[in-house]
């Protein structure tokens, strides 16, 4: 059997050697690592003390060959005797067990969370981060906002106010764009991304913050562009809406045609009947066709809905009141119904409140601007006018169409409408 | 013998009333209006007994609108609203502001006399719902109230958003109210939902019944 003592003296030596500074090795890291983590690995120590014994013993079972057997102790000679197969493996299980002390140690170092732990993950964020007293000192910046710095101003962030302040008010390096300044202010930086920044103050350290928002404009762009094409959309609905009152009107006219054709069926079987049998009421059959008539004259005529001042001035005829339009009215059908409603509902406070019995409407037209001034022969106002329901509703109106509508007591009861070029519908 | 006032915006349907009504020996038709918008000034200057008012007349004055203020200002007046909308709040909003009788327009002098007889005797006659459309899939009766609100804003154009602010909703509720809308008449978009709830007068545009 190939013992320990043996082997040649070099190897022994050798041998030896590797051990006593294996176990020195792991001593030392066994002292580090007891003295850091405090108890709990306490006991290392006398673990490596005894194996350090047993080193010592294999150290100096090195010695039979040299010197007189004698002096070595019987616990030497006993492992200088043993197969070098059992020594190796005493070595390699306290190589073993000092290598995964020190794993363990390097993990745990991995682990703990340091001033260099936090600036190696503050570095590695996405987002620029810049910690400092209130007087600008930096604390802690991470990378992304060095960069940043860079890129926007062409230097260093050195002091944090200073940085905000150029970040809140100074124009960015050529290339990159300001989109917003105050207290969010928002950079197009050369590579297209959108940076914008944040400023708040955390138990008396100053945080400034810059995220990346460039997906959040894209989507706010196109959100922009989608919402711009629901308006076009809904702007047709309006416009379909004013339309389709015309076809409604023209369904309705229609059915009323059909319901006419069947009066006039009527009133053809009657007098068949009539001038068959000679019974009946023939003044009735008389006014029969004498209705149907009438309905056929109308039908045959042009279905043009009235000009709105048209029918002002034909109904306040009817009770004996006149109205008198001058100049030349808009062309606009929409304006010119507004000022017939208007006219109507002056008409009617001005009949109630002054018995007027004539209004007149006066239409001036200026280079940029419809002005229709309402008076009327009544007695003037002795109190204050105020708007009632029906001028307050007109007022909407007028201003829904871009108009403005202002009412006057001196020197007489004046009410005026303006409808400006440009505003609303054109004139 | 009663004085009527017709207020009806359309020429035709003016006409077919008046020669309804002329068939009976109780009225006396007074001239007619175009325009709801003149019809307090009638009553201020004739006894009118009756008036059949349509609700939407030229010059775009509410017919029921006006009928409130008349109402208040010349309770003896009995005032038939006269119409062919289905607008389903037509009803509620004209039996709210006292309004004696709702008649939805019929081709026959008799039901028209009908009404007016009753009414003038005290009664008031309303129908017992709006006529039950069709939108598409649905049926007009199958929506909510909540959903024909949102339903006659679509119609006037607004935005999700406005909708939203004018019937204190949320925009989230009101895009949900318009998919379920849009289940339930099974539209392909919203475009094509505004366009044929326009149509079919189920709601008007801009009028709340308020």
């Amino acid at each position: 059997m190939l013992t320990y003592a043996s082997l040649p003296m070099a190897c022994k030596t050798i041998l030896a050697t590797l051990l006593f500074l294996t176990m020195i090795a792991g001593l030392c890291t066994c002292i580090l690592v007891g003295k850091k983590q405090g108890g709990a690995k306490l006991f290392l120590l006398p673990m490596c003390t005894a194996v350090i014994a047993a080193m010592l013993l294999l150290y100096a079972s090195v010695i039979p060959a040299e010197r007189a057997p004698a002096n070595i102790p019987t616990i030497s000679l006993w492992f200088a005797q043993q197969s070098v197969v059992f020594s190796l493996l005493v070595w390699l299980a306290i190589a073993a067990f000092f290598g995964m002390v020190m794993m363990e140690e390097r993990s745990r170092r991995k682990k703990a969370i340091t001033p260099s732990s936090i600036k190696e993950s503050l570095d590695q964020l996405e987002t620029g981060l810049c910690f400092s007293q209130p007087n600008g000192l930096v604390l802690l910046t991470n990378h992304r906002m060095n960069q940043l710095s860079h890129a926007l101003f062409g230097k260093a962030l050195q002091n944090a106010e200073l940085f905000w302040q150029a970040l809140v008010c100074q124009e960015p390096v050529a290339g990159a764009v300001r989109i917003t300044a105050g207290e969010r202010p928002e950079f197009r930086l050369p590579d297209d991304t959108i940076w914008t920044f944040h400023r708040e103050e955390l138990d008396g350290v100053i945080q400034i913050a810059a995220a990346d928002t460039t997906r959040q404009h894209q989507l706010v762009d196109e959100l922009r562009s989608k919402h711009s094409e629901l308006e076009e959309m809904n702007a047709r609905i309006r416009t379909y809406g004013d339309k389709v009152d015309e076809y409604v009107i023209a369904r309705e006219r229609l059915e009323t045609r059909v319901n006419l054709h069947g009066f006039l069926g009527q009133a053809l079987l009657m007098t068949r009947h009539y001038l068959q049998y000679e019974t009946g009421d023939a003044n009735r059959i008389i006014d029969i066709w004498q209705r149907n008539i009438d309905v056929l004259r109308l039908e045959a005529e042009p279905q043009q809905d009235a000009d709105s001042l048209a029918s002002l001035r034909n109904a306040a005829k009817a009770i004996g009141i006149q109205v008198h339009v001058n100049g030349q009215l808009p062309e606009n059908a929409q304006q010119r119904k507004l000022i017939a409603a208007v006219g109507a509902e002056t008409l009617t406070n001005a009949v109630r409140h002054a018995g007027a019995k004539q209004l007149w409407i006066d239409v001036e037209k200026t280079e940029n601007a419809y002005i229709i001034r309402y008076t009327n022969d009544g007695t003037e106002p002795t109190a204050t006018v105020t708007e009632g329901g029906g001028l307050s509703t007109a007022r909407r109106k007028i201003e829904t169409a871009g108009g403005q509508m202002k009412m006057e007591t001196e020197p007489r009861f004046t009410l005026t409408i303006i409808f400006e070029k440009g505003v609303g519908m054109d004139v | 013998m009663y004085n009527v006032l017709i207020v009806e915006d359309d020429p035709m349907a003016r006409k077919l009333l008046e020669i309804f009504i002329s068939t009976s020996q109780s009225y006396h038709l007074l001239p007619s209006l175009d325009s709801a918008a003149m019809a307090e000034l009638y009553c201020m200057t004739n006894r009118v007994d009756l008036i059949l008012m349509d609700v939407c007349t030229a010059m775009d004055a509410n017919g029921i609108e006006v009928a409130e203020k008349l109402k208040q200002l010349y309770p003896q007046t009995k005032i038939i609203i006269i119409t062919s909308q289905p607008e389903y709040s037509y009803i509620a909003h004209a039996r709210k502001i006292g309004v004696d009788s709702f008649w939805y327009k019929e081709p026959t002098a008799e039901a028209l006399l009908k009404i007016m007889d009753r009414t003038m005797a005290g009664e008031s006659i309303y129908p017992d719902s709006a006529p039950i459309t069709r939108l598409g899939a649905a049926l007009s009766n199958d929506f909510t109230e909540r959903e024909l609100e949102v339903l006659r804003e679509l119609v006037s154009g607004k935005t999700d958003a406005a909708i939203a602010e004018t019937l204190c909703l949320s925009v989230t509720r009101v895009k949900q109210h318009i998919l379920r809308i849009r289940e339930k008449t099974q539209f392909a978009n919203r475009t094509e939902l505004a366009v044929r709830a326009r149509e079919s007068g189920l709601v008007i545009g801009e009028y709340r019944g308020e």
